[in-house]
Order: structure tokens, then C-alpha cells, then sequence
């Protein structure tokens, strides 16, 4: 009696070290899909909070900080995670705040920006998909792959209680390495290391559960991918002060992606600008760009180089400097590199058509979690 | 009467969590399932039971699973488990 409960606990640590091991090996799933939207998608819309220094390489620098309200909401009541709640908190959620500190080519403090964007269409919502309806549930049968997995587990878990008159303490043992080893599959993928006498509850030793499992992962995967596709449409506001914390610039902005490689990328901005040249001159403009976003470099865990090239145009509606174009159109390109997991390096390239000029700009974004 | 509470955190449910109580000593067993987190009480007749919950929980989420009530034989071999895997499935015995 003794020596079987002692082979089960050495069992039960056997599996725990090797899942720590595997799961240090294994990049976790958990972060994939969300690791799977591109960099430019997590620019327009980011998913809690975002740091970053843009313009590294021009004269004019920021430091940003955006974040959700529901990200701020979450910090004071964490119960809202829980799906019934959070699901009431759309609003909050699709409403994400910036703060920007503008700084000169010498780091000096130039200003600040602040601006709210909403998000008025958001298909790529990953915390509200559900596989089971709508366009999914026709292109991915995950449910009745479940179905079958539960099955499975159903048999298998039937088999060990078969034998009436167990010792409880006997009995906690085996069904804690049960527990312990769908535990184990479900976080390593792999049935290795799981003792025979839970082997044996299945009909082929578990082979086809580990299969199943992980079909269920890949069309997990599949379904996330193809939720961000979906249309994302934002639309934002930002005011700019200047050193002296007075009114200097306001700009309305509209942002629409759709697909995944490419990535259609749409956007413009209205914005109205107090330059000081002589006099202070106060000048509207309009600016368009619309491009395709591709994923030059992919693997397991996401995107590491994206390249978007795009058409920008230019338009001063009101109040041109003298000697600047009233409109000019740009063939630009961003090019982003991943450093990390949540770390980019965004590069843009501009191209002056008219006047034959390269420019380039070197930002940096920061993606951060509290889940993760 | 036992008590089956499912929290899913962290979004919705990516698909419903499916519940099966078996009774191990005839044919009585109870199949069903939720696409949200839920907290229901059930009569049972005395006997044996498994309980089997499994399903997927949401990106970046984790779903908690306990069973509490009335019993002969308290939850085996625990009463809660917390699940942070993209895919989970916790067992239970209890005696009635």
C-alpha cells in the first residue's frame, strides 16, 4: 500500500518538474494568438496599455503612454474579468486614452498631447469570440472536435473508478495524477512521462487524445487568425500644447484596417495647427495615406518583420507658409521589427515624389499585458 | 445537492464549457452545457459520482472550477481547480 502510494507521488513530482521544464521550452498558447496580431494593428488599437518613443532619429521626439479605460477600470475592480461582467464593459474597452510628452532634438519638454480613440467597428475583439457562431462556427468545427475530446475523457475517467472499494487516500492519488496528466497534456501537448495506469484508461494508450488536443490548438490558432481579419474602424481626437502649456495644435483622425496579409491600412487626419513663423499663423490640413501591410518574416509566435508601403498626400486647406507646397504627395513605408515579444521597432521610410527626398524616422512601441 | 460553480475570466468562452455527472452505480448520469460561467445546484440521489468539466478558456483567460454541497464523501481529489490552459478538463469524485 505504502510503496503504491509512494509510486504515485514520485509520479505526480515526475510530471510537475517535467511540465515546468516543457512548459520553459514551449512558448505558451495562451500568448500566441494575441502575439499574432500584426504591429500595425496593435499601433491603431493596442490591447491594454502601450508605451512608446516615437521620432528617435528626427528633431521632434515623444514619449507615449495609451491605455484602455477598461484597462484603468480593471485596476480598481478586477472582478470585471469575469466574462458576464466584462462583456457589459464594450464602451470602455474600445476606449483608449493617450498621453504624449513632446520633446526637442535635445530631449527638452516642447509639450504635451493628449487624445481619446474609439473604436466604432471592432471585429478583432479576441476576448468575445466565440468559435460557435457566426462565420466560425461554418469554417471551423471546433465544437464537435470537443465533443469528441470529452468523450474520450469521459471513458477514460469511468475505467479508473471502475474498482469499487478503493482507500480514499488511494483514490485522491489516482485522481489527482489523472487531473494532474490531462493537466500535463493540455499545457505540453505530449502524453511522454503520464503513468501507465492512466495510460491505460485509454484505448490506445492516449495517442489519439494528444492528437485531438492538438488539432484543437491549431484550429484554436485558426480561429483567432481569422478574427483579424475582421474590420477594425477607429476614429480619435488629440489636442497638442505647447511649452508654455498653451493651446497649439488639434487634429481628428480616422483609422480602417481589414484582412491579414496584407493588411489594408486606411486613415486621415483633419488637423489645425498654430505655426510660429514670423506671426503666428494658424493652418488647416489634410492628410490621407492608404497602403497594404505585409508580414515579411513570420513564425510560431507572430510577425517579426512587417513592411507597409503606402501613398500619403498632403493637403494645407488654410494658411500655407510661404514657399511650401500647398499639397504634396509622400510614397512612404514603415518598416516594423520585432525585438521581443511585445517590443517593436517601427522605421519610416518617406519619399518626397516632387522634390526627390528620403526621410526616415525611427519610433519605438512597448505592448504590455497585466494578464501575462 | 451539490453545487457547481464555473467562473470563466479574462473574455467570453471560446466554446461552451460541457459538464457530465456521472453516476457510477446505474445509468442516471446528467449531460449538459453552458456558454457562460455559471453557479447551479442539483439534487442527487444518494450514490457514487464523477463529475467531468472541460472546455477552453478565453486568450489570456483562466476559468475556476468548484464543487461544494452536501456530501458523504468529501470532493475528491480536490474541491476547486484553477485552469489557465488554452484547453482544460478537471475530474471529480463525491460520494452523496
Amino acid at each position: 500500500m505504502k510503496r503504491s502510494l509512494l509510486t504515485l507521488s514520485i509520479s505526480i513530482l515526475t510530471l510537475s518538474l517535467l511540465a515546468q521544464e516543457k512548459e520553459k521550452m514551449q512558448t505558451n498558447d495562451l500568448k500566441i494568438a494575441e502575439q499574432l496580431k500584426s504591429g500595425n494593428s496593435k499601433d491603431v488599437l493596442f490591447s491594454f496599455f502601450q508605451l512608446g518613443l516615437k521620432g528617435l532619429t528626427s528633431d521632434n521626439k515623444s514619449l507615449t503612454f495609451n491605455s484602455t479605460l477598461f484597462a484603468l477600470k480593471l485596476k480598481s475592480n478586477p472582478k470585471l474579468l469575469k466574462d458576464n461582467l466584462l462583456t457589459k464593459e464594450n464602451f470602455s474597452r474600445n476606449l483608449q486614452f493617450n498621453i504624449k510628452l513632446n520633446l526637442d532634438s535635445s530631449y527638452k519638454f516642447k509639450g504635451l498631447t493628449g487624445g481619446i480613440t474609439y473604436a466604432i467597428v471592432n471585429q478583432r475583439d479576441h476576448q468575445l469570440a466565440v468559435f460557435t457562431s457566426g462565420h466560425l462556427q461554418k469554417k471551423i468545427k471546433i465544437d464537435s472536435l470537443h465533443t469528441e475530446y470529452f468523450q474520450r475523457l469521459k471513458e477514460a475517467s469511468a475505467k479508473l473508478l471502475l474498482t469499487k472499494d478503493i482507500p480514499v487516500e488511494k483514490k485522491k492519488e489516482q485522481l489527482a495524477a489523472f487531473n494532474y496528466s490531462i493537466d500535463y497534456m493540455e499545457r505540453t501537448g505530449l502524453t511522454d512521462s503520464i503513468p501507465d495506469f492512466i495510460l491505460n484508461t485509454f484505448e490506445d494508450k492516449g495517442k489519439k487524445l494528444a492528437l485531438q488536443h492538438e488539432e484543437l490548438i491549431k484550429m484554436r490558432k485558426e480561429a483567432y487568425s481569422m478574427i483579424d481579419k475582421g474590420w477594425l474602424w477607429t476614429i480619435s481626437a488629440n489636442g497638442t500644447t505647447d511649452h508654455l502649456n498653451q493651446f497649439k495644435s488639434g487634429a481628428l483622425s480616422t483609422v480602417i484596417l481589414k484582412g491579414n496579409n496584407p493588411e489594408l491600412d486606411i486613415r486621415s487626419t483633419f488637423s489645425y495647427v498654430d505655426t510660429l513663423v514670423i506671426t503666428k499663423i494658424s493652418q488647416v490640413k489634410l492628410s490621407s495615406a492608404a497602403g497594404l501591410n505585409f508580414a515579411l518574416l513570420k513564425s510560431e509566435t507572430g510577425n517579426l518583420i512587417e513592411f507597409k508601403p503606402y501613398l500619403a498626400y498632403e493637403l494645407i486647406l488654410k494658411n500655407p507658409i510661404a514657399n511650401e507646397e500647398k499639397s504634396v504627395f509622400f510614397a512612404n513605408a514603415d518598416l516594423r521589427i520585432r525585438i521581443t515579444q511585445n517590443l517593436w521597432l517601427p522605421f519610416t521610410l518617406k519619399y518626397d515624389l516632387e522634390k526627390n527626398n528620403f526621410l526616415g524616422f525611427l519610433n519605438v512601441s512597448l505592448n504590455l499585458n497585466p494578464l501575462k | 445537492m451539490i453545487n457547481i460553480n464555473v467562473g470563466i475570466y479574462g473574455g467570453k468562452a471560446p466554446i461552451p464549457v460541457k459538464v457530465h455527472i456521472d453516476n457510477l452505480d446505474n445509468n442516471n448520469d446528467l449531460y449538459f452545457s453552458r456558454t457562460s460561467s455559471f453557479n447551479e445546484t442539483y439534487t442527487l440521489p444518494a450514490g457514487r459520482y464523477s463529475i467531468l468539466v472541460a472546455g477552453m478558456n478565453p486568450e489570456d483567460g483562466y476559468t475556476n472550477i468548484s464543487v461544494s454541497g452536501n456530501f458523504r464523501e468529501e470532493p475528491l481529489p480536490e474541491a476547486s481547480f484553477t485552469r489557465k490552459t488554452p484547453s482544460y478538463a478537471v475530474f471529480f469524485y463525491i460520494e452523496v
